[in-house]
């Protein structure tokens, strides 16, 4: 009896209260391979850690998570640890999701209209593994799915039985130039609130009793100046912004403008690559500005997946190399197809036939009870 | 010139706000009626207050509905013209506030329809009196489902989300029969219904009016 109430009282966890936290600057960034959902991997020792209340106001080890920021400047780092009762095993089985709404200080609340938002296996957006991060906004219930996605990284889940730990890893940049996007201000003193949860008792996920919606907790995030120093403007010049709406089985075309730059190559690798390939950027003989236009093709990809890759021009002095990802997915059904359209004016034919006969049939007795009654 | 939306939205207030006077009117009825069987012995102020609520609340709860289904009329033409035809074709969720709106409008039709022709002897037997409310409730409960979907087309969400959730209705998802269920409910409701009324007219054939002392 002793035995099991202190197993009992081990396993739970006081809810922890809300935090307010300061993303602090780190020179050193996490390499985006070690964005994998693996706690182990990655420079994060130098982040800042806090135990984070989730908004499922669970009582237990699966009400909270442990979060690791930190930003380098350009990029925000975030990793989240925790537990959950059920294994992400596919989007008609067991699985759940975790999800980060954030916004500016004026909106506050869980789920609100004009909060930004990433989610990790969410069905409505994922499908199967491996489970990337969907850059999501606004209040709908899920969130729309931002036009362009922004964040690199990835959720893994392991262990053998109930519960479960999973892991959380991604960046995005400070500013990612996406309206659809909430700007983290890097000046110590801009706040911006959040709000963590996850769930696993269906609506995006399923085979658990994690409900996603129990408390709210108005946590604050605030980044720290950055102190760059390393301001000495590159001879190298390298535009590109990574391609939108990558599908599988397409090759990906990149284009760049590289200025001072005598070659180029692009190394890349995707989410279950262990190691970078390299393929050429040919120069297209075309100006565009002070630069000129290189391209080149990565391979087509057979599955969603995310492509982390970096653009590395040189010239006979000195060299320099930019890394960015992109997103394949499978391109989410716009619209309504004509084979629905079909189904959906049967239905409701057939929904107005069903009522209307309801009515008649009202109608017919009420007529007859009443001049039963004389009436 | 004024947004058509701007209109669209009048329209919806109105007929929503007409449709729930209606419907409210009704609960009252029932309520104020239940406290005159019950308690209407003895003369007290709440019984003649009971009294008078429903004697009003009868002709406002036609009144509600019967403005509320023509509002709703209306509503369908501004929104027809506030949202361009392919917009709405290509969403989903646009889909299921027509459908809900048809169904509503069809079940609250038939409610004006009973009340109309049989005026307030519908309230006058215990049967066709508890058809009726059901009725109502039932135009009550997908006038509320209708405006939920509304919110998410209007992508403000609703507050009733978490609700449906809890429930497992997702209003993003097109609510679709399978093809050959709605050809099934297609071809036998109407012979169903057939067959009733037809159950009905001969047990009201059968009943004998009581025969009276000559």
């Amino acid at each position: 009896m002793l035995l099991a109430l202190t197993a009992i009282v081990a396993t739970i966890r006081a809810p922890s209260s809300p935090v307010s936290i300061v993303v602090p600057y780190s020179s050193v960034p996490v390499q985006d391979s070690d964005l994998d959902g693996n706690p182990l991997t990655g420079a994060w020792s130098d982040g800042v850690t806090a135990d984070l209340p989730l908004e499922n106001g669970e009582a237990s080890s699966l009400g909270s998570v442990t979060l690791t920021a930190k930003h380098d400047g350009v990029n925000v780092f975030f990793r989240v640890q925790g537990k959950i009762d059920v294994q992400w095993q596919s989007s008609s089985g067991n699985h759940f999701w975790f999800g980060l709404m954030y916004g500016p200080a004026t909106i506050a609340g869980h789920h609100k209209s004009g909060q930004d938002g990433i989610f990790f296996g969410e069905s409505v957006y994922t499908s199967s593994p491996p489970l990337l991060p969907v850059d999501t906004n606004g209040g709908g219930k899920p969130p729309a799915v931002d036009a362009s996605q922004d964040n690199l990284g990835e959720m893994k889940t392991s262990g053998t039985s109930a519960p479960f730990d999973f892991t959380a890893e991604w960046k995005r940049r400070l500013d990612t130039g996406d309206s659809q996007d909430v700007t983290f201000v890097a000046d110590g003193n801009a706040a911006c609130n959040f709000y963590a949860t996850t769930d696993s008792d269906g609506g995006g996920s399923g085979g658990g009793a994690v409900s996603h919606n129990a408390v709210t907790n108005d946590n604050v995030m605030r980044f720290a100046v950055s102190q760059q120093t390393n301001g000495t403007p590159q001879a190298i010049g390298v535009s590109h912004i990574p391609p939108k709406g990558v599908t599988p089985g397409s090759q990906i075309y990149l284009t760049a403008v590289l200025t001072n730059a005598t070659a180029a190559m692009i190394t890349w690798r995707n989410s279950t690559m262990a190691t970078d390939e390299t393929v050429p950027m040919t120069n297209l003989s075309t100006q565009s500005g002070t630069g000129w236009n290189y391209a080149a093709y990565l391979p087509a990809q057979l599955s969603p997946t995310q492509v982390r890759y970096s653009i590395n021009a040189s010239n006979r002095q000195t060299f320099r190399s930019e890394s960015y990802f992109l997103t394949v997915a499978v391109v989410v059904q716009a619209g309504v197809t004509p084979g629905q359209q079909t189904t959906w004016v049967l239905t409701v034919a057939a929904i107005v036939t069903m009522v209307l006969c309801v009515m008649a049939v009202s109608y017919v007795y009420v007529g007859r009870r009443l001049k039963r009654e004389g009436k | 010139m004024v947004d058509p939306r701007v209109v669209h939205a009048i329209t919806v207030e109105m007929c929503t706000g007409f449709l729930l006077l209606g419907c409210v009117a009704v609960f009252v009825k029932v309520i104020a009626d239940a406290w005159v069987k019950y308690f209407g012995k003895r003369p007290t102020r709440l019984t003649d207050l009971a009294i008078k609520a429903s004697r009003f609340a009868e002709p406002a709860s036609f009144f509600g509905l019967l403005a509320g289904v023509l509002v709703t009329f209306v509503s369908m033409v501004t929104g027809s013209l506030a949202w361009p035809v392919d917009q709405l074709m290509a969403s989903t969720t646009a889909h299921n506030k027509i459908m809900t709106t048809v169904t509503t409008q069809t079940v609250f039709i038939g409610a004006v329809l009973i009340r109309g022709k049989f005026h307030e002897d519908v309230w006058t037997t215990k049967s066709t009196k508890t058809l009726y409310v059901v009725m109502v409730l039932a135009g009550l409960i997908l006038l509320t489902l209708q405006n939920s979907v509304a919110g998410h087309l209007a992508g403000k969400g609703s507050i009733l989300d978490d609700f449906f959730h809890s429930v497992g209705i997702d209003t993003t998802k097109m609510w679709l029969f399978p093809d050959w269920a709605s050809m099934l409910i297609i071809a036998a409701f109407p012979i169903a219904a057939l067959l009733a009324i037809l159950l009905i007219r001969r047990q009201s054939n059968t009943v004998r009016p009581t025969a009276t002392p000559g």
